[in-house]
């Protein structure tokens, strides 16, 4: 069932509709209840997977807990972080493997088909793999005490609203949720069915848009040259930006329809002024996590390496992201990228920032340059992460290099004919018109957040402007939301 | 080592971390108070208070911490 389907509407009405129904005593076994009959609607096998998953967390959490010897909660972890990544490995990782084996060095390919075709099935294990080795590792290190009610357990792992793509919740921030319910407050719901409304407008309007001549050139990038990849390079990145922030909001929204309080996974990232900064705002709970249960432990373990340590920690953790996305050269290279990237601007972290504290010029002109800088590497970095193949990728860079110093020729020479080269992009002036005017409205709204003044703004408004802004968004997605849906992209990670 | 000379030296590592000698530590501190303090400038400060106190913390220990406060408590423990 798709977030952005009617059947999930439906859902939703009926499932929070009915939820002050039900008695605050049962509410915890109703969300177990809608978030395995949501999850079924994928795939019943693979629900019998993620409760096979969460038993395994159970038990072994239960045992680092009584251990009493610190060799026999070692083992514990080990066995239960191997025993969870080990099904993900097979779904998401196996069938690329042993079809790569089997193109090189023969072996069997029907092991590829059919583990490919299971990871279909197996919707959202990237997401509650990484919150169960949370929960088993937050109880080995005693952040929290294992949790004493399977049930609970079970509702964490499947909640319905971030099966699909998070954010990825910590264990004891929503089981400490889950164990006091109380009836939820009317105005938590306005704020959910807000959030849900502004995600559906991200993601029909301006995203299901953006994708529109983004799939034209990264599905065919032969057939175009000139300034058409690096159009459909920026928009690639907006794309993303609105369609996972879309699909989060929705998520957020939904969650607080039923009382629970979700993590931000986003904070105005193409704003930051460095690449630390940009990994700060963007996917924020696989970031913390990657940051916390990888590269911690890592930088940790090799901090005696000095900055040979720093060097491998921040490569390694930063493939584990690109890895985590799937099976892919496009997604291995999107990681270094950034762990060049991440390694670069740390070694010289100090020096730049003694620089800007000596030229006050510098430190204003950094203000505009720098997020400037990190956003044009970013968008450069996620040609790699859309493009089929790495040599799609090197090839819309290497056209969109050259288109653009065509483009700056032939403007020095005073023409513009020539310019947009080969191709012709399937956009016209109402798409551009009404892709800016949601940018501008959802860039509005962003920065109201991140600044902490959105609520004081909302608060204050009249109530006839709010509800006009609310029919207004409404509207939009009914006039302007692209008619067939597609599937958001953080869905198939 | 008292908790106030733990404090004034730990103000210090901070500064020096940090890059930034306007600083001032109060238990309650956290990461959420100092922009640059992430996972990776939280390393090198542990890096920078094991060298400086000669003292040794497990990743245990310095993924738990929740504040300033723990941070000193941490510290005396391991120099008493």
């Amino acid at each position: 069932m798709l977030f952005t389907s009617l059947e999930f509407v439906a859902f939703i009405a009926i499932v929070a509709g009915a939820y002050p129904l039900c008695p605050v005593a049962w509410r915890r076994w109703y969300l177990l209840a809608v978030s395995y009959a949501f999850y079924c609607t994928w795939s019943v096998r693979f629900a019998g997977l993620m409760l096979i998953a969460t038993a395994v967390a159970f038990v072994l959490a239960k045992r680092i807990g009584t251990a009493t010897s610190e060799g026999a909660r070692r083992q514990s972890l080990a066995v239960g972080v191997v025993a969870l990544l080990l099904p993900l490995a097979a779904f998401k990782y196996l069938g690329s493997v042993s079809g790569f084996l089997s193109d090189t060095v023969g072996g069997a390919p029907w092991l590829s088909r059919v583990t490919a075709a299971s990871f279909v099935g197996a919707i959202g294990i990237s997401y509650y793999t990484l919150k169960l080795i949370s929960y088993v590792v937050d109880v080995y290190w005693e952040r929290m005490a294992p949790c004493e009610n399977f049930s609970s357990l079970a509702t964490y792992v499947a909640f319905f609203p971030q099966i699909l793509s998070g954010p990825i919740q910590r264990a004891e921030s929503f089981l400490s949720q889950i164990a006091q319910i109380t009836p939820v407050r009317p105005r938590m719901v306005t704020s959910g069915l807000q959030l849900m409304l502004f995600g559906f407008f991200k993601k029909l309007v301006v995203a299901d848009r953006l994708g529109v001549p983004v799939d034209q050139v990264f599905d065919h990038p032969h057939a175009f040259s000139g300034l058409a990849p690096v159009i459909a390079s920026y928009l690639f990145a907006l794309q993303l930006y609105t369609d996972f922030s879309g699909i989060t909001d929705i998520a957020i929204g939904t969650a607080r329809l039923f009382g629970i309080e979700s993590p931000r996974n986003f904070d105005s990232p193409f704003y930051a002024d460095t690449i630390q900064d940009f990994w700060r705002r963007w996917h924020m709970t696989l970031t913390s996590w990657l940051g916390e249960y990888v590269f911690t432990p890592l930088r940790m373990t090799l901090r005696g390496w000095g900055q040979a340590g720093l060097i491998m920690s921040l490569a390694i953790n930063m493939l584990a992201i690109g890895v985590w996305h799937g099976p892919r050269w496009t997604y291995v290279m999107f990681g270094m990228i950034h762990a060049g990237y991440l390694i670069g601007s740390t070694l010289t972290q100090r020096r730049r920032k003694k620089l800007l504290q000596r030229q006050p010029v510098l430190s204003r002109l950094h203000t505009i340059v720098g997020p400037l800088v990190t956003f044009n590497m970013v968008v450069a970095s996620f040609v790699f992460f859309r493009a089929t193949t790495l040599s799609d990728a090197f090839y819309i860079l290497a056209q969109a290099g050259g288109g653009l110093l065509n483009a700056a020729v032939r403007i020095a020479h005073g023409t513009l004919h020539g310019v947009m080269g080969k191709g012709h992009l399937a956009w016209n002036a109402a798409d551009v018109l009404i892709v800016c005017a949601g940018l501008l409205a959802m860039e509005v709204v962003h920065l109201l957040h991140h600044r902490g003044a959105l609520s004081r703004v909302t608060g204050a408004t009249p109530g006839w402007v709010r509800w006009s802004a609310y029919f207004a968004l409404g509207f939009a997605i009914l006039i302007w939301g692209e008619g067939e849906s597609k599937q958001f992209i953080y869905v198939r990670f | 080592m008292n908790d106030a000379e733990i404090r004034a030296r730990l103000a210090s590592i901070f500064r020096e971390v940090f890059d930034d000698e306007s600083i001032a530590l109060f238990d309650a501190m956290t990461a959420k108070d100092i922009e640059e303090w992430d996972s990776l400038n939280h390393i090198n400060l542990i890096v920078a208070v094991e060298g400086s106190f000669k003292v040794k913390f497990t990743t245990k220990e310095v993924t738990n911490l929740a504040n300033v406060g723990e941070f000193v408590a941490l510290i005396a423990s391991k120099l008493s």
